[in-house]
């Protein structure tokens, strides 16, 4: 680069330097600061938010201690668990007073009063929450001791994060009642924290609990399906573990770099996270920053100028000494500079002036130097061209050729020699490394240059053989040595060496590798086994050989032939090799057995022959020998085969008889002669001794019996066809199957076995299928025959009718009994198969068809898998549209009744129910009348109010009766097994003040264990013995209870000595509210029996009494026995 | 035979060239040498892993643990068996045919019970997938509404069944339990009027499928049972705890990216289920954030207590009648070394 723009260019930048240095940090002092502001303003509203946290859990923990304390609460707590006639509406009453606190725009979501002992929920203000347990839960075991809010936890059933407060019910005397648990609202929790300042666009603050899932919804992210998504930014993941407070400038949960305080809330687990974009946070330092980039831009501008114009001044002198030296050169050696300037530029002009006077000297001695030079030169090159010419003289012999490659000018020289063997002119030869590799064969070309690389590499000595393609096409074969000669400083500088033509040599060496391959390839490539037996036993064999036998060559090599031969065969062959040995003679062909590597036998034809050396001394046995084990195998084979054939012509149970045909004069088949017959025709046909003799003879009359026979045979024996029929013969009284065949014209073999069973049994069968046929096409039910894929084998035409098809449909194979059940059958057809494989039938169910019309046909079914290795189902089927038409009307009224039941024990409840609440208040007021004015008014007044409370209290006993009698058929407790023992127990300690009182003697046989609801039947015998004891006589009352089992039930009898009765009322006494005593003499409401009654009818038991006055009653009842 | 021209410095270059090839080579071959000491095995050793059920989000860890090649960091090579609704998932993994396993704790619990060598090295659902569930109009509410019905159930939810029926006191014989697929048509059709499932997974398709539907959780009965759990048996840690443990951490590596990258399972999960619905896959991973990061100790990890309880509660409801060390059911061996508490 020139100078002037260097030096300006140097100038520019130290002041652009030192802008950009000023500039930065201005610029981020400045960003720091309002960083520092954000972060104290975020800070503050964390703050602010967590205190308001704070605030809003202890609220709660107030609103639930206070609300723990509530009278009304712990009295209807009360009532609910000590009474059981008042249970639901004490149930009722909580479940109002707790609704009043939850729902929308209400601090709770719900409550539940927990069970202190099993964490069950006993009441809910959700009525489905109840019967739940919460045993496990922080807020129950807190919640037991000390009011408690939980933190914040993930609920599964709500799908939402939920927090939840509770406290401790307890009674006046401190005895915990159970724990009242609420579930917060947590709206004004989001409502709190997403409370804004509204100055700000970007601000945002969200809670995240430990499992990352969002408690309060952010509010840039509005759907609320976040609040299922988990979060895994920085700033949460740094909070969650760190539990700690902190600030981090990174990107937030929109993936925007943002400012974010997170704060690690202990008391509830959560993350409180406040941020702000860092866009928003420092937009003015930005616009700061923008200002500060154009004020340093004009500065830029201005100090380039000056720069410029001072670079200039300095080098303008020193431009023009450049010029000076630049003419100096070009060889304008007399140029000087002018010396006059008294600077540093001038002194340099001096020191120049005297180096040129120098160098003028210096150029004048190198040029003597130079000639001197080339004078030597000339002497050496002669040198050398003498010993040049001694060594063509040496190569002039022949074969022999020598070369010299200068190796930096690419020179190759060759001799005269090197020409001859080349077949080349020295015209012809391009005398480079190049043009000589073009001689070399393609095939060596690598190879040698790989050795002549090598050579430059090692230097030294090196040698090759290649082959040398001739222009006239002739190959010659060339082995060359040379050597690498380097300079001094070590890169080679040239290369010589001789080539020799070795193609001779390599000719014959050629020719007498081919002669040992040949005989190599036909003895090793041979299909037919080959062998060289040396005297000692030793092997030598070929593939073919190793195959026949299963070994490899190795494995042969080291055995013997006695080792491989069939034991039983070595004498033989020993034999034979002692006497070619012998000379007796030269070769000899025989069979024998060779044992093959598995150890089975194999034929061989073998032929040997004896080689022997040039004096007559045996040296080896050449074998050759064919596998002809396949052939002695099919001979034996043969042989066998034959005999066997013998042995079943006669011994098969078949008949046979060989015959000659006789022909009439219009050549009709007339009679035949019987020419060999076996055994079993003897057998068969009961003839005798028939071989000779004509068919007419042995069987008179056949002729006309059986014609057909004769044309059968006529038409085998004349034209060779053969044919298969069957026959009866009458005289025989017995059905032959026939085939016939003729060997030769005019001659016929007849086969023949005995069918007659057979056709007997054909015929039984014939007679079942019709009668089975029959039975199906009887229509009475829908019968057919299917597999378990649909497909259906055989159907009858009632069946037919009942899926809706023709039996063109099902003729067609339209008719699939899957396709025609609706899908929701499927199920139940499934597990008929699967109990159809198991068991064979299946228990008869009911199904639907759907039929082509789109009508459902409702189906009984039964089936039966019928025999056989194909699976195939037998069906029967019946319309039950009209059972399903019944049993609809009949559902409908027993519902009606059901409901109208219902409605009527509703209507008897809350009509109970609803009487006591005024009554109760009468009854107050009334005692409370009796209590002040009693003796203040006069006597009448008295009498008055006495009757009133009477009536009062009666009124109050008849309703509680009567919501029992109601309760009996509505609030039941399910069936369990409970022994009659404990019922009569409870009774007993329910009614122990009575007796007592009464000095009753009780006694029972044992009692046995039935299946009910144990609070009703407790009820039962409590209202027995009530009753026994209430109607006592005047002697001591005596009460036996007794049980018997009388088939799938118990009869259960009470019986006492008390005060009887007509037995004219037996019915009338279970009627409600009928009594046969005076209310003045027996107290009562007339409702105890008719309680028994209902209980013992839901039990499914009756109850009746015998009784006479003064006599004693005896109630009995049944209860349906266990298991039943 | 291009380059059949040399001059002096060429020659040089190639030979320079050749010495640093062969300082190179040196260098290279000890430098293997070195490295050959620390990874004896270069090679990635093929592991199969016995799913519980069939292909779903339900395992998306261990699919994500493949797909983002957290298992071949730690040179394993994974293949999976599918599971059913009667596959047994817990003799593959005693026979070999599986090294490691997805099991329910119970069943886990049971089988060591029976003497079977098998363990849990980590629990994938720290709070029980396994709902039960009814249509809404069925008026089924809670477990005792099933007494005397048929219930749809698995190989898989078959002991939270009957561990939460036992402890309402409905005894086996009270109800009927048949096991079909999980068909969201069959459900609807009512035919059978309870099902248990998965509230992740089934549940998620039925009520995406418009289905009003009672949902009964055994938590509220007193059965705090974990979920999925990771099992392998006693002779594979004994013989090969390093391979349990690269096992162990990738594949809680797999689930923390599940859990913190839900939206992308679906497609991760149609790799292995090609008919898969993307975005329902995804939901039933959103569904599962709850019950895999529960907040509490780290993905993965088991607490005594939790394999008492459940345990306890097996024993207690009559389900678990042969005598179990419930610390042999476990070990926090792997937990421990991976998280380093």
């Amino acid at each position: 680069m020139k100078l002037t723009p260097k030096l300006a260019l140097i100038f520019i930048s130290f002041a652009a330097a030192i802008l950009v240095g000023v500039g930065l940090l201005v610029y981020s002092s400045g960003r720091t600061a309002l960083e520092a502001a954000t972060i104290t303003e975020l800070e503050s509203i964390s703050l602010e938010k967590s205190a308001a946290l704070d605030t809003w859990v202890a609220g709660h923990k107030a609103h639930i201690t206070a609300l723990s304390h509530s009278p009304v609460l712990l009295e209807e707590l009360v009532t609910f668990l000590g009474s059981d006639l008042n249970r639901n509406f004490a149930h009722d009453r909580l479940v109002r007073e707790l609704s009043v606190h939850t729902g929308p725009g209400q601090p709770y979501l719900a409550f539940f009063i927990l069970s202190p002992d099993t964490g069950e929920i006993l009441v809910a203000t959700n009525p489905r929450e109840e019967g739940k347990f919460r045993e496990d839960r922080a807020y129950f075991l807190q919640g037991k001791t000390a009011p408690f809010v939980s933190k914040v936890y993930y609920s599964l059933e709500l799908q939402s994060p939920a927090i939840t407060a509770s406290a401790p019910l307890r009674a006046e005397n401190g005895q915990l009642l159970g724990v009242l648990a609420g579930r917060l609202n947590l709206e004004d929790l989001n409502t709190i924290i997403q409370r804004r300042s509204g100055l700000r666009r970007t601000d945002d603050a969200f809670l995240v609990n430990t499992s990352n899932l969002f408690v309060t919804q952010p509010h840039l992210l509005p759907d609320p399906a976040v609040l299922q998504r988990g979060i895994h930014t920085q700033a949460v993941r740094q909070c969650l573990q760190t539990r700690s407070r902190g600030t981090i400038s990174t990107l937030d949960y929109q993936d925007v770099p943002a400012i974010i305080v997170f704060r690690w809330l202990p008391e509830q687990e959560m993350c409180l996270i406040v941020k702000m974009d860092q866009a928003e946070a420092l937009a003015p330092v930005q616009a700061f920053g923008r200002a500060i980039g154009w004020i340093a831009l004009i500065t830029l501008a201005v100090a380039s100028v000056v720069a410029l114009t001072l670079s200039h001044t300095i080098t303008r002198p020193i431009l023009a000494i450049q010029s000076v030296v630049q003419q100096y050169g070009f060889g304008n050696l007399d140029t000087r500079l002018p010396e006059k300037r008294p600077d540093e530029l001038g002194v340099l002009a001096h020191e120049f002036n005297q180096m040129a006077e120098r160098l003028a000297e210096k150029d004048l001695q190198l040029r003597e130097y130079a000639h001197t030079l080339e004078q030597k030169v000339q002497e050496r090159t002669n040198a050398l061209q003498q010993s040049m010419s001694q060594l063509q003289r040496a190569e002039a012999t022949g074969g022999i050729g020598s070369w010299e490659w200068l190796i930096p000018e690419n020179q190759v020289i060759w001799s005269d020699g090197l020409y001859k063997i080349f077949g080349l002119e020295p015209q012809e030869f391009g005398a480079t490394y190049q043009a000589y590799m073009e001689q070399v064969h393609p095939d060596d070309r690598e190879v040698v240059h790989q050795v002549v690389e090598e050579a430059f590499q090692a230097g030294g000595v090196f040698e090759y053989e290649c082959r040398v393609l001739r222009k006239d096409g002739k190959i010659r074969y060339l082995y060359s040595k040379g050597e690498v000669l380097s300079e001094e400083h070590g890169s080679p500088a040239r290369m010589f060496g001789v080539a020799i033509d070795i193609t001779e040599r390599r000719q014959a060496e050629q020719a007498l590798r081919e002669s040992e391959d040949k005989f190599k390839y036909i003895f090793d490539h041979s299909i037919i086994g080959k062998s060289i037996t040396f005297p000692n036993g030793r092997l030598t064999v070929n593939k073919a050989f190793c195959d026949m036998l299963g070994y490899s060559e190795g494995e042969l090599k080291s055995r013997t032939w006695q080792e491989i031969t069939h034991p039983d065969d070595i004498e033989v062959s020993s034999t034979v090799i002692a006497s070619i040995l012998a000379g007796e003679r030269d070769s000899i062909r025989f069979t024998k057995r060779y044992l093959s590597k598995d150890g089975s036998v194999v034929w061989a034809d073998v032929s040997t022959v004896l080689r022997r050396d040039a004096e007559g001394r045996p040296e080896y046995f050449m074998t050759a020998l064919v596998d002809i084990t396949e052939r002695i195998q099919a001979e034996a084979a043969l042989r066998e085969s034959e005999e066997r054939y013998r042995s079943l012509f006669q011994n098969m149970i078949s008949g046979y008889a060989y015959c000659q045909m006789l022909f009439d004069q219009n050549d009709q088949a007339e009679d035949f002669i019987y020419l060999n017959v076996n055994e079993a025709f003897e057998r068969l046909t009961g003839l005798r001794n028939v071989v000779g003799k004509k068919v007419s003879e042995v069987i008179p009359g056949i002729q006309q019996s059986n014609p057909e026979l004769f044309e059968v045979y006529g038409r085998a024996a004349r034209t060779g066809q053969s044919e298969r029929f069957e026959t009866h013969i009458d005289s025989l009284g017995v059905w032959f199957s026939v085939s016939v065949y003729s060997p030769k014209q005019g001659y016929f073999v007849a086969v023949f076995d005995n069918i007659t069973e057979r056709k007997q049994a054909e015929a039984a069968l014939r007679l079942e299928n019709e009668r089975f046929l029959r039975f199906v096409d009887s229509n009475i039910v829908g019968i057919a025959i299917a597999d378990a894929g649909g497909g259906i084998v055989l159907a009858n035409d009632y069946y037919l009718n009942i899926l809706g098809v023709t039996r063109a449909d099902f003729a067609a194979g339209r008719v699939d009994w899957r396709k025609l059940t609706p899908p929701e059958w499927l199920p139940a057809d499934e597990k008929a198969i699967r109990e159809l494989r198991q068991r064979g039938v299946c228990e008869p169910y009911e199904k639907e068809y759907l039929r082509a019309d789109g009508t459902r046909v409702p189906v009984y079914l039964a089936d039966a898998m019928l025999p056989g290795e194909r699976e195939q189902i037998a069906a029967f089927i019946l319309d039950i549209t009209d059972r399903k038409r019944a049993e609809e009307a009949i559902q409908r009224i027993t519902d009606d009744l059901l409901r109208s039941n219902a409605e009527l024990e509703q209507f008897a409840y809350v009509a109970s129910h609803d009487l006591q609440e005024p009554l109760r208040m009468i009854s107050s007021y009334v005692q409370l009348l009796a209590k002040r004015y009693q003796g203040k008014l006069d006597s009448d007044a008295d009498e008055f109010i006495a009757f009133a409370v009477d009536g009062a209290t009666r009124m109050q006993n008849l309703i509680n009766d009567l919501l029992a009698y109601s309760r009996v058929g509505t609030r039941g407790n399910p069936f369990t097994a409970v022994s009659a023992e404990y019922l009569l127990e409870e009774a007993l300690a329910n009614l122990q003040l009575t007796i007592a009182e009464s000095q009753a003697q009780i006694t029972h046989d044992p009692l046995p264990v039935v299946k009910g609801d144990p609070v009703q039947l407790v009820a039962v015998f409590q209202n027995l013995l009530g009753n026994a004891i209430k109607f006592r006589g005047a002697e001591p009352l005596c009460i036996h209870i007794h049980a018997r089992q009388q088939e799938q039930e118990w009869i259960f009898s009470v019986r006492d000595n008390g005060i009887g009765f007509d037995p004219r009322f037996a019915e009338r006494i279970f009627v409600i509210f009928q009594r046969l005593n005076d209310r003045t003499e027996y107290p009562g409401t007339g409702i105890g029996l008719s309680i028994c009654k209902r209980v013992i009818t839901r039990h499914g038991g009756r109850i009746w009494v015998e009784s006479e006055p003064g006599k004693g009653s005896v109630f009995y009842f049944t209860l349906p026995a266990l298991g039943s | 035979m291009n380059q059949s021209f040399y001059t002096p410095g060429m020659i040089a270059m190639r030979i320079k060239r050749r010495v640093t090839r062969l300082t190179l080579a040196i260098l290279l071959a000890l430098n293997l040498f070195a490295c050959s000491q620390e990874a004896p095995e270069p090679t990635l050793t093929p592991i199969t892993v016995q799913l519980s059920f069939l292909h779903q989000a339900e395992f998306a860890g261990l699919y994500a643990a493949q797909q983002q090649g957290y298992y071949a960091e730690e040179r394993l090579q994974i293949s999976f068996l599918e599971g059913g609704p009667a596959v047994d998932f817990i003799t593959p993994v005693l026979d070999g045919r599986a090294q490691f396993g997805v099991a329910q704790p119970a069943d886990v619990i049971l089988a060591r019970a029976d003497g079977k060598p098998v363990r849990s090295i980590a629990v994938i659902y720290r709070r029980s997938p396994i709902v039960f569930f009814a249509l809404a109009d069925s008026g089924i509410t809670r477990p005792q509404d099933f007494a005397g019905k048929e219930i749809r159930s698995t190989v898989t939810t078959d002991q939270t069944l009957h561990a939460t029926m036992a402890r309402l006191g409905i005894r086996q014989d009270q109800y009927e339990t048949v096991y079909l697929p999980s068909d969201v048509s069959l459900f609807a059709s009512g035919q059978v009027p309870v099902w248990a499932g998965f509230s992740n997974v089934f549940v998620l398709e039925v009520e995406r499928a418009g289905y009003e539907i009672n949902i009964i959780y055994p938590d509220d009965y007193g059965i705090h049972f974990y979920g999925d759990v990771i099992i392998t048996t006693d002779d594979l840690i004994a013989e090969q705890p390093e391979l349990v443990q690269r096992f162990a951490r990738a594949t809680l590596k797999g689930w923390t990216y599940a859990v913190e990258n839900p939206a992308a399972i679906g497609a991760i999960v149609k790799k292995y289920k090609p008919d898969a619905d993307e975005e329902l896959e995804s939901a039933k991973m959103i569904a599962s954030l709850p019950l895999v990061n529960t907040g509490e100790d780290f993905i993965g990890w088991m607490k005594p207590e939790g394999w008492e309880t459940m345990e306890k509660t097996l024993r207690e409801q009559g389900v678990l009648t042969n005598p179990v060390e419930i610390t042999q059911v476990y070990t926090l061996q792997f937990l421990q070394e991976i998280y380093n508490p």
